[in-house]
């Protein structure tokens, strides 16, 4: 597999900005990501809460954390874990990355301990893609 | 000890006979009894309490802090996943896996109790009982802590000692009990069993 194959663009990175949550669905899948920025670092987790299936896409950011709109349980985007219940069921992660100022995501869900399914923690770095954390503002 | 699944069938067209004191005394009070796949609970106020208790109970839904329609009697149902309270009954917001029915009835005489039926399935293996505590100021949720009802087989006392296992561990430090997103701490827990309260945390009962 290629670096780039696989790879989905969603966003422009500057509608993106630190503290932002932007709700998007993937292209070519049934998939719908919350994708967030906490201090210039993008993550991407799956927008279904566990708790009842609140739209985390709708959700808001509230310290570094993903909270859904429904009953506000709230979960740590670099982890999926759950941190309001503590340790509630974790949420799916999606590697995420900046290609020449595109936000990309890949839909497949990071294994529990980190990896991608290319064998790289994210974020991912390559050929003319710019190393996260994402800095704006410059 | 809980009923199996088989007995708790076999029980299934059992009900209740009110006009058997006795038997409804099985399901008066804080406790529930178990009829069929049911717990059942039965409370009996003065209308005027009744009412009080009915303007005051909350949800929290997608569209936010809903206070329920002021209908007086008849049945209304908090379905499962939604937090609710009860402001000065119970000190903190209950989020149930199986839906609560309440079926309020009038007294049959005038200056007589109003009854309130609770009727809620026993837990399932993996369903729980969540006890949390939203910021009284911007809605965030502060705390949360999962009993595992459906697992733990202990029947409703479980809950009731997990209710004072939350209480105690809330109020024992306000760091706990401060919101991360506004800075707003809150009032102390509390317990519905009044007896388990300490003087602070009956005073509490007041506030929220």
């Amino acid at each position: 597999m290629s670096a780039d194959e696989g790879w989905v663009r969603v966003a422009a990175a500057e509608d993106i900005p630190p503290g932002k949550l932007k709700g998007i669905g993937v292209p070519g899948t049934k998939l719908v990501l919350a994708v967030v920025n906490v201090d210039g670092t993008l993550h991407a987790v799956d927008s279904t809460c566990p708790h009842r299936e609140g739209p985390l896409a709708n959700g808001r950011l509230v310290a570094g954390e993903v909270e859904c709109p429904w009953h506000r349980f709230r979960f740590d985007p670099q982890t999926g874990r759950g941190s309001v219940p503590d340790a509630y069921a974790p949420i799916p992660r999606y590697p995420v990355r900046v290609v020449d100022g595109s936000v990309e995501v890949l839909p497949a869900p990071i294994p529990e301990n980190g990896a991608t399914p290319e064998g790289d923690a994210v974020p991912q770095t390559g050929t003319s893609v710019e190393p996260a954390p994402l800095v704006h503002g410059t | 000890m809980r009923k199996s699944p088989v007995e708790l069938a076999r029980k299934a067209s059992e009900t209740i006979d009110f006009s058997d004191e006795k038997e409804v005394q099985k399901f008066v009070g804080f406790g529930f009894g178990t009829l069929g796949e049911n717990y059942i609970g039965i409370r009996r106020w003065p209308e005027d309490q009744m009412m009080f208790y009915g303007s005051n109970s909350l949800t929290i839904t997608p569209k936010g802090l809903l206070t329920p329609r002021e209908h007086q009697y008849g049945l209304h149902v908090i379905y499962s996943g939604t937090p609710h309270h009860t402001r000065h009954l119970f000190g903190y917001w209950h989020i149930n896996d199986v839906d609560e029915a309440y079926i309020r009835v009038p007294p049959t005489e005038p200056g007589g109790e109003a009854t309130l039926v609770i009727v809620m399935r026993y837990p399932r293996p993996g369903e729980r009982d969540m006890f949390a505590y939203y910021c009284e100021n911007c809605l965030t949720l502060v705390q949360c802590y999962v009993y595992d009802s459906g697992n733990l087989d202990q029947g409703f006392i479980g809950v009731l000692q997990f209710e004072d296992h939350v209480v105690k561990t809330f109020n024992s430090d306000p760091a706990l009990r401060t919101c991360k997103e506004c800075g707003t701490v809150h009032p102390l827990a509390y317990r519905f069993w009044e007896p388990h309260n300490t003087p602070d945390e009956e005073e509490a009962r007041s506030l929220w």
